[in-house]
């Protein structure tokens, strides 16, 4: 067997390594879904947000940028969704259960898990 | 010539085994990939029962079962909630009397989890929850005396079941919130039987339900458990074929006075919120409701009684104590996140 051979053989090999290794790690594929009373009214994938912006959704101010989404302000009494913090990770969901509105990270290659017991 | 022909030889036979290894690396590849195809499926959240629910469902032409789903927990709230105006429980504690089947069964679980526990989950502590009102802008912490009085209301012995009518003593609660999530988890259940589904998962406000195939290979279904101690971190994750998965916390709703918390997590015996080094119990079974009532009684009973409980009804129970130590109980596959 020639070197050139050998080569091909063992670019193959690391060719199909990749393709097994892809299927285990996805990449960052995160995207932001926003509900209104049940209604998905926008989903936006982080990775393409180049500027942060506001988005006005039933009473809420949500905040948009590539590391998250977040609630800036709301007419709820409690403001436990803006306490919250920014959603980054993937099955993060908050809501504003007064407004209705619920903010997801999802993912549609999700290996992690596939519900959040608490 | 003859070594020309020889070499020209070598090099095709060279060039098919090297095609046939690709050809036999890609196959086994693609076989891989087909035995782990996912099924299609859609994602949906929306607010009932006054918290987040989300479905997601798997099969063939998904979707319209997302809806159903949604909108059967939100008709359910409507029934078994004591917030709604006319619902089973609003008549129940206005007037001591209902004829209902469902609530009848919903009570008879509930019941046999109250005596098996000695009272440390009871379906009538609601004039307790009412006096703390933690979680809401009334909450305080109420006086032994006024904690006395709220005890004389409670007690499951005076929630009395015959047939399909229901009873308790004048002044009694009632508060299903505690078993509510998990009940409708089992209507969702009975509902994906008769459906086309694959699989579905589906999250009352914590409170799961794993139905059914997540894919074609019938990988088992992944529970996060959250940390009780970082909202947005998980301590680990369960792993099931099927079933349920309820968890009770004493972050969930709480107060802090004089550096102490109180937790809604109330004991009916005491009137106190639960104290016994738990901050956590999740309980695994194949019953929604038994699920939900598990885990509010394992945590109120402690570790030790609390692990005899749930071996009582089969059912696997994690115990998360104060110093993050986690202790597993009957068979339960869980898998502590790495740090």
């Amino acid at each position: 067997m020639k070197k050139g051979d050998a080569l091909i053989i063992v670019l193959c090999a690391v060719l199909c390594l990749c393709l097994f290794a892809s299927s285990f790690f996805p990449g960052k594929n995160l995207i932001a879904e926003i509900y209104s009373d049940g209604v998905l009214v926008a989903a936006k994938a982080l990775s393409e947000i180049e500027e942060e912006y506001t988005l006005s959704v039933s009473g809420c101010e949500l905040e948009l940028s590539k590391n998250g989404i977040s609630f800036l302000s709301s007419t709820c009494k409690d403001k436990l969704c803006i306490k919250y913090g920014v959603l980054s990770k993937k099955g993060e969901t908050m809501a504003c259960i007064p407004n209705r509105v619920v903010v997801s990270i999802k993912s549609g290659k999700d290996k992690n898990f596939d519900a959040v017991a608490y | 010539m003859l070594k020309n022909d020889n070499t020209k030889k070598k090099v095709i036979l060279q060039s098919l085994l090297v095609a046939a290894l690709i050809t036999a690396i890609i196959a086994v590849y693609f076989l891989y990939s087909s035995s782990k195809a996912e099924y299609d499926s859609v994602n949906k959240s929306a607010i009932a029962m006054g918290t987040i629910v989300t479905a997601k469902t798997y099969g063939e032409n998904t979707g319209p079962e997302n809806e159903i789903i949604i909108n059967s927990v939100k008709q359910l709230d409507e029934l078994i909630s004591w917030r709604q105006e006319g619902s089973l429980v609003d008549r129940l504690n206005k007037t001591n009397f209902v004829n209902s089947s469902s609530l009848a069964d919903i009570v008879n679980v509930c019941n046999k989890v109250s005596k098996d526990s000695g009272g440390a989950f009871d379906l009538t502590v609601g004039s307790l929850s009412n006096l703390w009102a933690i979680g809401t802008e009334n909450e305080k912490l109420p006086n032994d005396d006024e904690i006395a009085n709220a005890l004389k209301k409670v007690g499951y012995k005076s929630l009395k079941v015959n047939g399909a009518e229901v009873s308790c003593k004048k002044g009694q609660f009632i508060d299903l919130g505690a078993v509510g999530k998990g009940y409708a988890c089992d209507m969702i259940k009975t509902y994906l039987e008769d459906s086309e589904l694959k699989g579905a998962v589906v999250s009352v406000g914590g409170s799961i339900l794993a139905y059914g195939k997540r894919n074609k290979a019938g990988d088992k279904w992944r529970i996060a458990v959250r940390d009780p101690r970082d909202e947005k971190s998980y301590i680990g994750t369960v792993k099931i074929n099927e079933g349920f998965v309820s968890t009770s916390g004493d972050y969930e709703k709480y107060f802090e006075k004089d550096g102490k918390r109180y937790h809604h997590l109330l004991d009916p015996r005491t009137g106190y919120p639960a104290q016994n080094g738990l901050i956590s119990v999740t309980v695994v079974c194949d019953s929604g409701i038994l699920s939900d009532a598990l885990s509010t009684a394992c945590f109120v009973l402690g570790k030790e009684k609390g692990a005899e409980l749930a071996e009582k009804y089969g059912a696997g129970a994690i115990f998360i104590d104060e110093n993050k130590n986690i202790t597993t109980v009957g068979d339960v596959d869980f898998e502590r996140a790495s740090k």
